[in-house]
């Protein structure tokens, strides 16, 4: 089943006495939803958005509740272990690590639970490696196209089959054709597996194909297409 | 959870920076290492040889002298001691033997010493490597490590023994001699060949046999030849300690009035109390007389001083050396640290990110004390190898327990430094390193 998300009075500043504002979400509601698209110019704060739902800052102002459960309220060490259960993330610049193989790369998530990496998961990897047209015998990525260095970063956030997906403009470095393969990738396994799937997107085609939107500017919503919404920020 | 991927990707990525770190600790490591080997193996070396000699008289003079000419065959002008004296060392009860020694003449890179059959037993512990002592006045027995083998025929040259390589150079400067002086000294039975120095020569005629190889007695004296010292007495043109009816007698007893000056005395008292007796009345003004531990005790008094500010230096240098490290650790983790924002962003538990940090640090410490033990134990040996070629020592290179303790207690202290290295990079914020991917 997918996860429900909820925002309240989410404030995110720049560090220093004059901090500006980079996020205000008074009240932001996913439930019930499996797919959300965040867009808008750049420096908007959709990255800033992402990572504050991930629970990747150290603190913040506001509530951020997955399942009703606010994900600040955890200490850290729980929140760690609750990324690491529930997220499949894929960011901006892959952030892959350039010194292990592809393999490794993608399975980099599955060593945080166990000593030695489950057979299964080195199947699995495989598996995805092969859909997503990924060569594993490149033993070094850093010569790799940006398209293929997506594709990893795509097949490690899959690898975990984690309940909740944030992809950080996922086809942004792909043709159209492995743009819309990804895309539909994505879309598929959500569904298969009733994730709820974020995306941070300017692709039209993204923009396109999923019906829930939210449009940030200046860090505030200026949009926002979701049918259950109590409350609108930018309103 | 397994961070070993990540301290090989680590490795991997920081290939050089991780060499040169291993290097530091190796070097630093080893040193410390080398000093305590060294001190260790030259005092246990130093006291297994002069632990072969009991009690040594000399003629009065340094005892420091006499213990370097009698147990490290260390060439020095001695005096010899009268003849009276021997006549009462040889004649005291309490002894299992008194041996008289006389040096003088060599063969190649080989001291030829010239002492009684007992004193050969007693070195190579009651039993010969090979073949028999000697017999007559014309047998030799050699050292353990002697380049000779039983049946050889030598001829002593008089005067010190020098190393090979010197020799070498000396051989061939002989043969010359040899062949000059032919045509000079044909006809005589022995002669004295002299070298352009005038100072050594050999003692043509006086031939002498190889009978026996000594077990390895770990001294110098593994390396000499030992000839009867009638023999000795007889080169040099002495009387050789026996009357004209027993000329070819051997060994003890002497006749008295045949008696000629040995240059030591070395004895094998039979009780604690026969020992200090005999010291006691032999260190007197004609005699010098001690037990070769009372000098080496005065020389590891002072070796020990030198040891103990070598080892702290040792010990500083190595705790700068991983106190260093630690921190260019840190600095390079935190400059390189959007890797564990990644991680960390992927839910990598903080242990997982510690262990991979603690990981690296501890396996460049780890590989770096071990090949400083490597290093350390390959840089003794050639040192000891270089000793023993040039103070006639065996030492035999070996780590002990001492120092593999030493690195135990470096590599504990430093896993214990290198647990707060991973610390400030824990408390990074994660957006912020990943920001700058």
């Amino acid at each position: 089943m997918s996860k429900s998300l909820e925002i309240q009075n989410l404030k995110i500043n720049t560090f220093g006495i004059n901090g500006q504002t980079i996020l205000d979400v008074p009240y932001f509601n996913l439930e019930g939803e499996r797919e959300l698209v965040i867009s808008g110019a750049s420096g908007s704060g959709k990255t800033t958005f992402l990572y504050a739902i991930a629970g990747l800052f150290l603190k913040l102002n506001g509530k951020v509740s997955w399942d009703r459960s606010n994900l600040y309220n955890l200490a850290s060490v729980e929140r760690d272990k609750w990324r690491s259960q529930n997220l499949g993330m894929i960011f901006q610049n892959f952030q892959l690590l350039d010194e292990l193989s592809v393999l490794d790369n993608i399975l980099v998530p599955t060593g945080f639970d166990s000593f030695f990496c489950p057979k299964d998961m080195i199947y699995k990897a495989e598996k995805l490696a092969d859909e997503f047209s990924i060569s594993i015998h490149n033993s070094t990525i850093a010569h790799m196209s940006r398209g293929e260095k997506q594709r990893i970063a795509l097949a490690r956030a899959l690898i975990k089959d984690a309940p909740i997906i944030l992809a950080d403009e996922p086809t942004a470095s792909l043709d159209e054709a492995n743009a819309r393969n990804i895309l539909e990738h994505l879309r598929k396994i959500s569904a298969e597996g009733d994730k709820t799937l974020i995306i941070v997107s300017h692709d039209p085609a993204v923009m396109e194909q999923i019906d829930n939107k939210l449009l940030l500017e200046h860090g505030k919503i200026i949009k926002n297409t979701l049918p259950t919404i109590p409350n609108v920020g930018a309103a | 959870m397994n961070p070993s991927l990540l301290i090989k990707a680590s490795f991997r990525r920081y290939k050089y920076i991780s060499l040169a770190f291993v290097i530091l600790i190796a070097v630093a490591a080893a040193f410390s290492i080398i000093i305590s080997i060294q001190e260790r193996l030259m005092r246990q070396s130093s006291a297994a040889v002069t632990n072969q000699f009991d009690v040594i008289i000399g003629a009065s003079g340094s005892k420091a002298d006499l213990l370097l000419a009698t147990a490290f065959l260390q060439s020095k002008s001695l005096n010899l001691i009268p003849t009276e004296q021997m006549i009462n060392i040889l004649a005291e009860d309490g002894l299992d033997f008194a041996a008289p020694i006389a040096f003088g003449d060599s063969y190649k890179s080989s001291p030829i010493i010239g002492t009684i059959a007992p004193f050969i037993w007693h070195l190579s512990k009651d039993k010969l490597m090979e073949g028999e002592v000697f017999t007559t006045h014309e047998h030799a027995v050699i050292g353990a490590n002697v380049k000779l083998k039983i049946g050889d025929v030598i001829t002593p040259t008089h005067g010190e023994a020098m190393p090979e390589d010197e020799h070498h150079d000396e051989d061939e400067h002989h043969d010359e001699d040899e062949h000059h002086d032919e045509d000079e000294h044909h006809d005589e039975d022995e002669h004295h060949d002299e070298d352009e120095v005038g100072h050594n020569h050999q003692h043509i005629g006086s031939e002498l046999t190889i009978v026996g190889r000594m077990q390895p007695t770990a001294t110098a004296w593994d390396n000499a030849i030992i000839i009867p010292i009638e023999m000795m007495w007889e080169i040099h043109g002495l009387a050789n300690g026996h009357s004209d009816a027993n000329e070819e007698n051997i060994g003890l007893p002497f006749d008295n009035e045949y008696l000629s000056e040995a240059s030591v005395m070395v004895l094998k008292p039979k009780s604690i109390a026969a020992a200090y007796s005999l010291r006691s009345e032999y260190d007197e003004h004609q005699t010098t007389a001690f037990f070769p531990a009372e000098i080496m005790a005065e020389f590891y008094m002072l070796m020990g001083d030198a040891r103990q500010i070598l080892t702290l230096m040792g010990y500083i240098v190595e705790a700068l050396v991983i106190i260093s490290i630690l921190i260019g650790i840190s600095i390079m983790f935190q400059l390189f640290g959007r890797q564990f924002a990644i991680l960390r962003a992927l839910g990598a538990p903080r242990l997982y990110i510690y262990l991979a940090i603690w990981g690296y640090i501890m396996s460049i410490v780890v590989v770096g004390i071990l090949s400083g033990l490597l290093l350390a134990y390959g840089t003794s040996f050639f040192i000891n190898n270089y000793i023993q070629s040039r103070v006639n020592i065996s030492i035999v290179t070996s780590l002990s327990a001492a120092e593999i303790w030493m690195m135990l207690m470096a590599l504990i202290i430093a896993g214990i430094l290198a647990f707060f290295a991973p610390l400030a990079m824990m408390q990074q914020s994660i957006t912020k390193q990943l920001a700058r991917g």
